[in-house]
């Protein structure tokens, strides 16, 4: 039997006033063994016979190392271990497994961005996002627009998001990844192409959670500012009495910018309507505004509940339109705005009746309300000159709509462990979506008579199981799913709306495993067949401009990994990490407006698309001495439209026509991207606990093309291959208490492009000012 | 143990491995001139699974082979309509991108585009003015309750591609209404008047209340002053959303109005059927009604081409119109407008019309020119005016084709 060779180590672990700490990583270096400490601070540990070096940590504490020699059978007691706090640097520094590296061990293809490295950038989500493998971020112009995710090719909502496990997809555009600072969230999982049960909705492409701060006592406020006026402000903190343990956990963030930044355009003279000679022009009409915040209160470490608290999320923004989806469209006058109210809920409870049962359940109603505004009855120039135009009003189009999306939001999740090598674990996510929109300029519109509604259970069942080096996890997924929205059913001419309804069931499943080598390598693959369900209106239309189809199957797709993870350490000063993807991805009956006829209204959504993904991802990052960082990743992806023949069935019969297109890559997507990364970070500079940061980072993203590049003759829609050098410096003075960040995106003023040749900004600059307390 | 530079140096060498192996080159910048005596422009539109995308092709042959995209022709950006004035071919931006584009073949035979010129919003109708080549009008009026709405008419100089005249009406001055608007369906110029079609729609849903009356707005031209209004109710609204076939002059100055009322109207209470404003008058002319949904061969016209001999090159829908946005069961026909007869191209096929489109067609040396996709494959017909006989032409590469000019 097995535990002829196994030993068990076990231990106590509190902090410097000698209080339990709950949740330390507890383990043996360079192995899988591994726990958690529990609430009153103690652990177990078994591990087959050998010598280790034990290495306990905790975030935001310096971590504990200690040798030690176990013999079969034997149980070790070892002395109980005292965390004491750590600078912010230490933090960053934390060696060996952190909850990051434990996620990375599964079986699952995930990208973990640690984003404590990340807490002295000027950076947002999206922009930390951008720079890791598998994903392109394509933002339609400066702080605060719109932006395409695609992730290894999958874009819009083929590609799901969480905040802290909570579906965000209709949190609305204050709450997105560009508006969030790096300051809030701990860490950003990237699950590729599959996805854990925990985080179970209809991902055909994979997920993103965001996992926001944790430490029970700090306080972290942040300001920066830069080139186009652009301000960003962000403060979080959290604060638990040791006694009561009350808690309560706020974040706030502030975003605003002029986003004036010049670009290259041919203006047109709005009397001649001929086209004058290209130039640089400030953008003019590009303002954004955006604020945020997030507050919870309750009780942590508590015997009733390791996590009770009741949150409210809120957020608004206001933003003005410069540029339609190309550059020749330029407006002046467009604006967008919204805000957003979210109460929240969260219960988590380990060891729940019995041991080794987990509970924890997240409830949130998401209230957002959007609108679009375009009033105006001129016309605007790149010159920001304007005439009035007498074709009527609006820009686009004239409109006040607004949507008020009402959200109800439950998860629950039940984890139980049989023994070491099997667990389980059970999730249920409900997502109840109703919209309803209005339009004063166009109150008779028939779309807005009566609201749309998307109920969506999804269900998953996991079994986990863990046999020394071996990881796997198998899961299936159930989805149901219900459409509420509304149709002419008048058989004469008098319109007669009436609620129309649908529901339908789907199964996914997959499975992903993990097997180490070596100690020092780590094999994965995981498979699975996942789904992405309709909208409500792109099945069962909205009354007017889409006509229902209720034979609109799921975009499904079978998404295949496999990967490697090779850790060398030649000597204590050097470490190199290796890993190495390939990715396959099947997809098929991607929903798309059919597209045969030219017509306004009544268009419907039919499933045309199969793609063929085949790629490759490479991350090498190596540290010396803990003095200098490099790391350099690319990704490959070739996405190719795997579609012969483009068939839909209309109202006049089906019409099928071959697909020209069909064998070739996928056009407007990003194919070859590569970020280098250089830095360096050099202690006691100036004083004693003071740190001096130097950071280096190349971004590339090879020339693609907008259009089917195997047609037309010298097309002139290339987005040329882009080069970003970015450089940063940061002083970090007591510890990291006080930090000053300068920053230079775009150092050489390099033309970078975005969606549909959108200009982005050049050369900016940045300044921020951190201050950082821990307890 | 291990030698940290080797590493260095294969982790390199992999990650630009990725890099060479995804280059590869498909410029292919050598022009490629066309000879013949005679070239012709087509207007492509290639659909995939994410959108779709427009260009213009070249060609000396418009009936062997295939007319092949791959490394040819002219990428065209964003939504486009095609118009051949004179020996240019127009290449016009609809949504968003409302640029004019003028191609035409240089002296070495290679097609060149000539640009400069935006409209401010998406041109609904395209003509040349008087068939001379010389003067482009381009139409703007999107259907809108705004009570100051207006409708334009811009002069367009084709030699210069510049604007000479901006004109201007009040869209309810044509129909006066508060909970419906027009849309245009089409204009000719017959000396100081110009004489516009259009039918009213309730704007949100494209509805057709009222389609028991012919409108024709009578303009003096070219100041655009609306003269008035005239109406019959021996059809309903000639032409319908997008197609521009709503209205046509002969050589005589004949101005004849075709009504369908299928493709694009959710009711249809009139028959099909043709009117006339004879030459010298601005009113309906009472002794001439031409039903075309009774006439042999007849059906309702949903898009035709003036070509000439008071003939139209026409495609015609029959059988019941299944719903408003069907645009089926069409096949080839020479409408004759002073005999009152309809002929049947021989060897026509029928086939699923583009919807609002303006007709894709050319009218060349007795030949008409269009295309119709049959079991999934386009192709150019050829059909020969005097017999009425259409000859399947090359395959196009090419999902529709928006337009046919010829350049040469």
């Amino acid at each position: 039997m097995a535990q002829n060779t196994t030993a068990v180590v076990t231990g106590k672990v509190t902090d410097d006033s000698g209080k339990p700490v709950e949740a330390a990583n507890v383990y043996l270096k360079g192995t899988r063994y591994q726990t958690m400490s529990l609430s009153d601070g103690s652990f177990e540990l078994k591990a087959k016979e050998g010598s280790y070096t034990l290495i306990i940590s905790y975030t935001g504490s310096k971590s504990h190392s200690q040798s030690v020699k176990l013999q079969a059978g034997q149980s070790l007691t070892i002395a109980t271990v005292t965390l004491s706090n750590a600078t912010e640097m230490q933090e960053v520094n934390v060696q060996g497994k952190t909850t990051s590296q434990n996620i990375r061990e599964q079986g699952f293809q995930v990208n973990v961005i640690d984003l404590k490295a990340q807490y002295n950038t000027t950076s947002d989500l999206n922009q930390v996002l951008n720079r890791t493998t598998g994903v392109r971020i394509r933002e339609e112009g400066g702080l605060g627009s719109y932006f395409n995710f695609s992730l290894n090719g999958f874009t819009g909502n083929q590609v799901k998001f969480f905040l802290d496990g909570i579906p965000m997809d209709n949190f609305g555009s204050s709450l997105t990844l560009n508006n969030l600072p790096v300051n809030i969230a701990e860490r950003i999982e990237v699950y590729k192409g599959v996805v854990p049960v925990s985080l179970g909705t209809d991902a055909l492409g994979g997920a993103v959670n965001v996992v926001t701060r944790s430490n029970a006592n700090y306080l972290d406020a942040s300001y920066s500012i830069g080139s186009f006026n652009t301000h960003r402000a962000a403060v979080s903190g959290a604060y638990t009495n040791p006694n009561t343990h009350f808690t309560v956990k706020a974040n706030a963030f502030y975003n605003y910018s002029d986003n004036d930044y010049k670009v290259n355009v041919a203006p047109i003279d709005l009397f001649s309507r001929q086209t004058l000679p290209a130039r640089d022009v400030r953008r003019f009409h590009d303002n954004y505004e955006s604020a945020g915040g997030q507050i919870e209160a309750g009780f942590t470490g508590t015997k009733f509940a390791d996590k009770l608290l009741i949150g409210m999320l809120a957020s608004g923004n206001d933003r003005d339109i410069q540029t339609g989806v190309v550059m020749e469209q330029v407006y002046g006058a467009r604006t967008a705005r919204s805000h957003s109210f979210i109460p929240t809920l969260k219960y988590k409870k380990t060891n729940l009746f019995i041991p080794g049962l987990d509970v924890s359940m997240y409830g949130a109603y998401n209230m957002s309300t959007n609108r679009f505004i375009d009033t105006s009855s001129l016309v605007y120039n790149w010159l920001g000159q304007s005439k009035i135009d007498s074709a009527g009003r609006g820009e686009q189009s004239l409109s006040q709509r607004k949507n008020k999306d009402n959200e109800g939001l439950v998860t629950t999740n039940l984890s139980y462990r049989l023994n070491e090598h099997h667990s389980f674990s059970y999730n249920y996510i409900l997502t109840d979506f109703k919209r309803k929109a209005s339009d004063v300029e166009d109150p008779t519109n028939p779309t807005f008579l009566l609201p749309q509604r998307l109920r969506k259970q999804n269900m998953g069942l996991s079994w986990k199981t863990d046999y020394g080096n071996f990881t796997a996890t198998a899961f299936g997924k159930l989805y149901l799913f219900h459409a509420e929205s509304f149709e002419n059913v008048s058989q004469n001419n008098t319109p007669d709306y009436q609620t129309t309804s649908l529901n339908s069931t789907h199964y996914g499943y997959g499975l992903a495993t993990a097997y180490f080598i070596l100690p020092q390598l780590q094999a994965k693959a995981s498979y699975e067949k996942a789904y992405r369900l309709p909208e409500a209106t792109e099945i069962l239309g909205d009354g007017l401009y889409v006509a229902a189809n209720p034979n609109l199957k799921p975009e499904s797709s079978h998404n295949f990994n496999l990967g490697a993870v090779y850790t060398l350490q030649p000597s204590n000063n050097h470490r190199f990490d290796f890993e190495g993807n390939f990715i396959m991805r099947n997809a098929r009956d991607y929903i798309r407006p059919f597209q045969g006829q030219v017509q306004p209204v009544a268009r419907q959504n039919t499933n045309v698309g199969k793609v063929a993904t085949k790629g490759a991802e490479l991350e090498i990052r190596y540290a010396w001495k803990k003095l200098i960082f490099a790391s350099v990743n690319a990704t490959y992806q070739d996405i190719v439209d795997s579609t012969e023949f483009l068939s839909s069935t209309n109202l006049t019969g089906t019409i099928v026509t071959r697909n020209l297109n069909y064998g070739y890559r996928l056009q407007n997507i990003p194919y070859l991207f590569c970020n280098l990364n250089l830095g360096t970070r050099i202690p006691d500079v100036g004083a004693r606990n003071n740190q001096l940061g130097i950071n280096y980072s190349l971004n590339m993203v090879e020339k693609y093309y907008l259009t089917p590049s195997q047609l037309g003759n010298n097309n002139q829609d290339v987005i040329p291959r882009q080069i970003a050098h970015n450089i940063s410096a940061d002083y970090a003075m007591q510890n990291g208490k006080y930090t000053i960040t300068l920053e230079c995106r775009n150092l050489t003023d390099n033309m970078l492009f975005d969606n549909f040749r959108l200009q982005k900004p050049g050369r900016s600059v940045f300044l921020k000012l951190r201050y950082f307390i821990t307890k | 143990m291990y030698n940290i530079k080797q590493l260095i140096k294969a982790s390199l060498f992999s990650t630009l491995a990725i890099a060479a192996a995804s280059c590869s080159s498909n410029d292919n910048d050598n022009p490629q001139p066309i000879d013949g005596e005679k070239v012709y422009t087509l207007g492509l539109g290639v659909t995939t699974t994410e959108a779709t995308t427009n260009y213009v092709l070249g060609t000396n042959d418009l009936m062997t082979g295939t007319l092949s995209l791959t490394n040819n022709g002219l990428l065209q950006t964003g939504y486009r309509d095609f118009l051949s004035v004179g020996s240019s071919f127009f290449s016009i931006g609809g949504l968003g991108v409302t640029d004019v584009n003028v191609i035409s073949l240089d002296a070495s035979g290679n097609l060149t585009t000539k640009s400069g010129l935006t409209f401010p919003n998406a041109a609904t109708d395209i003509k040349d003015v008087d068939g001379q080549g010389k003067t482009l009008l381009a139409t703007f009026a999107s259907a809108s309750l705004v009570a100051d709405a207006k409708a334009e008419f811009y002069t367009v100089n084709v030699a210069s591609n510049s604007i000479t005249s901006t004109k201007t009406v009040t869209m309810r001055s044509l129909y006066p209404s508060n909970t419906e608007s027009w849309l245009h369906t089409g204009i000719v110029v017959r000396g100081t008047n110009a004489f516009q079609t259009f039918y009213p729609i309730d704007p949100a849903t494209y509805a057709t209340n009222n389609t028991d009356t012919a409108y024709v707005a009578v303009y003096n031209y070219p100041d655009f002053t609306l003269q008035k209004v005239i109406k019959d109710v021996r059809t309903g609204p000639a032409g319908s959303f997008g197609t521009r076939s709503g209205i046509f002059v002969t050589e005589s100055g004949d101005v004849y109005t075709v009504a369908h009322n299928g493709y694009g109207y959710s009711k249809s209470t009139k028959e099909a059927g043709i009117l006339k404003i004879a030459n010298g008058t601005t009113e309906f002319d009472a002794n001439y009604y031409f039903n075309t949904a009774t006439a042999t061969n007849g059906g309702r016209i949903v898009h035709a081409m003036y070509i000439g001999n008071n003939k139209l090159f026409a495609e015609i829908s029959t059988g019941t119109q299944a719903s408003q946005w069907v645009d089926g069961n069409l096949k080839f026909a020479i409408v004759d407008l002073s005999a009152k007869t309809i002929t049947a191209v021989t060897n026509s096929p029928t086939f699923t019309g583009d919807g609002g489109r303006s007709f894709a067609a050319l009218y060349d040396d007795g030949k008409a020119y269009a295309a119709a996709t049959v079991n999934g494959v386009c192709n150019i017909y050829q059909i020969d005016v005097a017999t009425a006989t259409a000859t399947k032409g090359a395959v196009v590469g090419a999902t529709f084709v928006g337009g046919i000019g010829r350049v040469k």
